[in-house]
């Protein structure tokens, strides 16, 4: 190990203490560029890459006195440090290719470990793969890492291998191409694993949190809207903060998620790309890279927590709205459903139907009727619907959960199980021509499942489960939609399709389109908390 | 006839004779292969691998094959997607995954390792090079913004600019993918365009058709819209389809080949710009516009020196007089004001090359390839275009048929 003489650390922050600083200040600056830091364990030191003549350097900035050195920079590129929980040793990626591929390699990108104090590193993974961003469990006995080890697609999975050495095993990997779990990040309880994930050409990069125990078990925070990455777990556990892009923004910028309710904000970084924050071991700092000088160069900032701004759901006008109309069935309804929204559009119970638990049922072919209901006129715009069910048994017949009759539509808008047990939603063209979301899923049976299905002002249906956007969406439903002739929920319109073996617990349709906290917020606590 | 009479008379006559040959010489009938490396770059025989595409000699021993066929200019491929299959300072390259870990790598055996950034001497200028001492006419395919289905084909620098991503109408960013909506993801285009001329090209190709997924369901970037709005007082209809979207969209792809025409011209060299479209056959301006294509607007312009039909839409019941019939009408449509290369097309990506026609005719591939070539030279194209000369997809026979041709009976183009 030795000082680096090249560089120039602005020392600004140290004597102070980040949490002083009020911007972010600048820690490095020097050619070439300085990126994916990690803070030791200790708070005393942060390692990073240095993008060199040659190749990728390891480096270690000392926050006391702002002395830089060089742990590794033989030939190659040494990428991604991370720290042991003890900090006494660095993992990283390295890569040092000399030959055609029709020459001949040995070795792809693969791990080694390093003492923290300098030293000679030791191999971890070998063979012709690229293993690459890696961390260490809580424990520090494994290092859980991405790789392409198993894939035959262009794939990437996650993987994890003994620190003392040994074969790594495969803790997920799903071999299509494009699909990649990169960026492994142990929450501080062990329980979870935050990760980059993204899945075909046409999709983003999402940031999901995943079962340690079960990765397979897994629950995305960020959605298509937006592209994230690189996720890392604040110490106290309350927060993920991750590098972000969302339409509107002037480039990447650190956003922090909130946990357990899913709010997520942007950071004010200051001009350029910040991306690939790291937090001090007291949480009280960030340290990211940003480009405004023109290349890289890492900065850190006080964290304070930030005001999450509830995205809740709004109108065309980005006015906050309410249901038109909302029906629960906690207790049985007699010959009326009381219509909680205060719009009037109270239901009349046709036939006969089933109520327990919380919910009415249809098998006996009875329905909840509204005829002309007020303000399902949503014109052009967005609407939503919502619903708590359950499918207690499938049955292999179409069954309409619920149908919104408008005068040259009949089935302006449905919400049903088709034959198979998927759920549908669709809207309407305005040639009047059928634009559907679907679930990914056939429908589990006796699970109470929490549905929002919605229209939104480009046209596009969705269908929301249970705080996951189903795959399949519908574009081009622009249909005008006038004032309603009849709601119906139950069967269809004119009598038929009865939504046999189907249980509903909440309804509400309304104006506009749910906001995130919303479509996720309460999923995300069943999911951190069973 | 005195002696200088006779030597002048014999002067004379030699000069016409040159001048005849000069102007057949400007006529040949071009054979033009598009040809990518990187497709000969895993063949292995018995364990070892044909080319080795990262050294020179591989790469002169891919020219040999592609010579096979009779081209007269190749058009060397110089990406994939937007990642360099060269020394590009502009763009990233290949092999960056995972020093860029937002890179899904290309995990193939072989390919996923070639590293075209870093092979010495630069491969796309010593390709140049290698043509111009052949003789052949030299020039890049440069395929039309993002093409292929894979994220390792991004280039650092539309990930490092998200803010000019495409994006649909409901606002999902197209990850990658940047709008020419953005002047300056146009003017990092037209960056590549520069480092192009720098390896000594005489031709641009850039291709319309390998478009990736780019369309204009995803130009409903900020730029595109506001300019939609001022010029129809309207926001721009949701439908990606609708006829007026396509129309503009497709300005902003006829600016940019404007652009590209203005930076080739300031080089102060002659070089030759020719755009590749398909499908454009019954000539259907919907069809085309539905890319983001308005083709004829670039020939009503004299924008690009060539056009390249990559494909047309023949009709199964009768493959080669409905092919005849649609190459006069592309033709009539050109009307010489630009010159026309005609398609001998052995991908079969859109059902309309060589296979598809072997599978309507039961005729072999090189009956199929030296019909459609004496089409074109009979219809009186300029010459074929052939996508793409890979290992073996144009069979022995083929290469064989196509070469006798044109060096033959379709030497010199027909002067219609």
């Amino acid at each position: 190990m030795r000082a680096l003489c090249d560089l120039v650390v602005i020392p600004l922050c140290m004597g102070l203490g980040a949490g002083l600083c009020a911007q972010p200040l600048q820690l490095t600056s020097g050619p070439g560029d300085h990126t994916e830091a990690a803070w030791s364990p200790d708070g005393s030191r942060i390692a990073f890459q240095l993008a060199a003549e040659g190749g990728h350097r390891l480096c270690l900035l000392d926050m006391a006195g702002g002395q830089l050195t060089v742990l590794w920079d033989g030939p190659g590129d040494a990428l991604y440090p991370a720290w042991s929980p003890d900090g006494r040793w660095i993992v990283y990626c390295h890569q040092n290719i000399t030959t055609t591929a029709v020459q001949g390699i040995e070795n792809g990108a693969n791990l080694l470990v390093i003492p923290a104090a300098g030293g000679e590193p030791r191999r971890l993974t070998s063979g012709l793969c690229r293993d690459y961003v890696p961390c260490f469990s809580r424990d520090g006995e494994s290092i859980l890492f991405s790789s392409t080890r198993g894939s035959k697609q262009p794939s990437v999975g996650l993987y994890s291998v003994p620190f003392a050495g040994g074969d790594p095993r495969e803790m997920i990997l799903e071999d299509s191409q494009d699909v990649a779990f990169v960026e492994p990040a142990v929450s501080p309880d062990g329980r979870f694993i935050a990760h980059s994930f993204i899945a075909g050409f046409r999709s983003n990069w999402a940031v999901r949190l995943a079962k340690a125990s079960d990765p397979t078990q897994a629950f995305s925070l960020t959605e298509p809207s937006r592209s994230c990455l690189s996720p890392v777990w604040s110490p106290d556990g309350r927060w993920i903060a991750c590098t972000g892009y969302r339409p509107g923004d002037e480039g990447w910028g650190v956003y922090v998620i909130s946990l357990p309710d899913g709010g997520m904000a942007r950071l004010q970084t200051g001009p350029g790309n910040s991306r690939s924050p790291a937090w001090s071991p007291d949480g009280g700092s960030l340290v990211f890279e940003n480009n405004r000088s023109g290349s890289y160069q890492l900065y850190s900032m006080p964290f304070v927590a930030p005001t999450i701004v509830a995205e809740g759901a709004v109108d065309e006008a980005g006015e906050a709205v309410g249901p038109v109309l909302h029906y629960s069935f906690t207790r049985a309804p007699g010959e009326t459903v009381e219509d909680l929204s205060g719009t009037g559009n109270a239901g009349a119970v046709t036939g006969e139907l089933e109520a327990g638990e919380g919910a009415v049922g249809f098998e006996a072919g009875g329905s909840i009727d509204v005829a002309a209901p007020k303000g399902l006129d949503f014109g052009t715009g967005s609407f939503t619907v919502s619903a708590e069910i359950t499918v207690a048994r499938h049955t292999e017949t179409l069954r309409i959960i619920a149908v919104a009759q408008y005068p040259e539509s009949p089935l302006g808008w449905q919400l049903y199980l088709n034959e198979e047990g998927q759920l549908w939603f669709n809207s309407r063209t305005p040639e009047n021509l059928y634009v559907g979301a679907r679930s990914d899923f056939r429908v589990p049976e006796g699970k109470r499942l929490s549905v929002l299905a919605y229209r939104d002002r480009s046209g596009k249906v969705s269908l929301v489960i249970d705080g996951a956007l189903q795959q399949t969406a519908g574009t081009g439903a622009m249909l005008s939609y006038p004032h309603a002739d009849l709601l119906r929920l139950g069967r269809q319109y004119n009598g038929g399709y009865v939504a046999e073996g189907v249980l509903l617990h909440e309804f509400q349709v309304r104006p506009g389109i749910p906001g995130r906290q919303e479509r996720i917020s309460r999923h995300l606590q069943e999911f951190l908390n069973p | 006839m005195n002696a200088p009479a006779l030597f002048s008379t014999m002067a004379a006559a030699l000069l016409l004779l040159s001048t005849l040959a000069q102007s057949q010489e400007a006529k040949r009938f071009e054979v033009a292969a598009w040809v990518d490396h990187f497709d000969f770059a895993y063949i292995p025989r018995d364990g070892v691998a044909l080319f080795d595409t990262e050294t020179v000699e591989g790469n002169s021993k891919v020219l040999d094959h592609v010579q096979e066929v009779g081209a007269t200019t190749i058009l060397w491929r110089n990406c994939a997607g937007s990642t360099m299959r060269y020394q590009s300072e502009v763009e990233s390259h290949h092999q960056d995954a995972p020093l860029d870990k937002r890179r899904v790598p290309d995990s193939r055996p072989g390919w996923g390792w070639m590293r075209y950034g870093e092979t010495e001497p630069d491969i796309l200028g010593s390709a140049m090079e290698m043509c111009r001492d052949r003789g052949l006419r030299r020039g890049v395919h440069w395929p039309f913004e993002e093409t292929h289905w894979a994220t390792w084909t991004i280039g650092r620098w539309n990930m490092e600019h998200p803010q000019f991503w495409g994006r649909t109408a409901d606002g999902q960013p197209w990850w990658g993918r940047v709008s020419l909506g953005h002047p300056e993801a146009v003017e990092h285009k037209l960056a590549l365009v520069d480092e192009l001329l720098e390896r000594g090209i005489e031709t641009l190709y850039i291709d319309t058709w390998r478009v990736g997924g780019w369309s204009p369901a995803y130009e409903y970037v900020d730029p595109v819209v506001e300019a939609f709005e001022r010029q129809y007082g309207q926001a721009p209809p949701a439908s990606p389809a609708d006829p007026r979207w396509c129309r503009h969209v497709a300005g902003y792809v006829t600016d940019f080949l404007r652009q590209v025409r203005e930076r080739l011209d300031a080089s102060g060299r002659k070089i030759d710009l020719m755009v590749g479209v398909q499908d454009i056959a019954p000539i259907d301006e919907e069809v085309a516009l539905r890319r983001g294509i308005d083709w004829t607007a670039w020939v009503d312009e004299e924008i690009i020196d060539t056009l390249v039909v990559i494909n047309v839409r023949w009709d199964g019941e009768d493959p080669f007089g409905s092919t005849r019939r649609l190459y006069r009408e592309v033709l009539d449509r050109v009307s010489g004001r630009c010159r026309v290369l005609l398609p001998v097309q052995a991908y079969d990506f859109s059902h309309l090359g060589m296979p598809s026609y072997q599978k309507a005719t039961e005729l072999g591939q090189d009956e199929v390839a030296k019909r459609l070539m004496r089409m074109a030279w009979e219809e009186g194209a300029d010459g074929v275009s052939l996508e793409c000369v890979d290992y073996n997809n144009y069979s022995a026979a083929t290469r064989v048929a196509l070469k006798a041709l044109a060096e033959g009976e379709c030497r010199w183009v027909q002067d219609n």
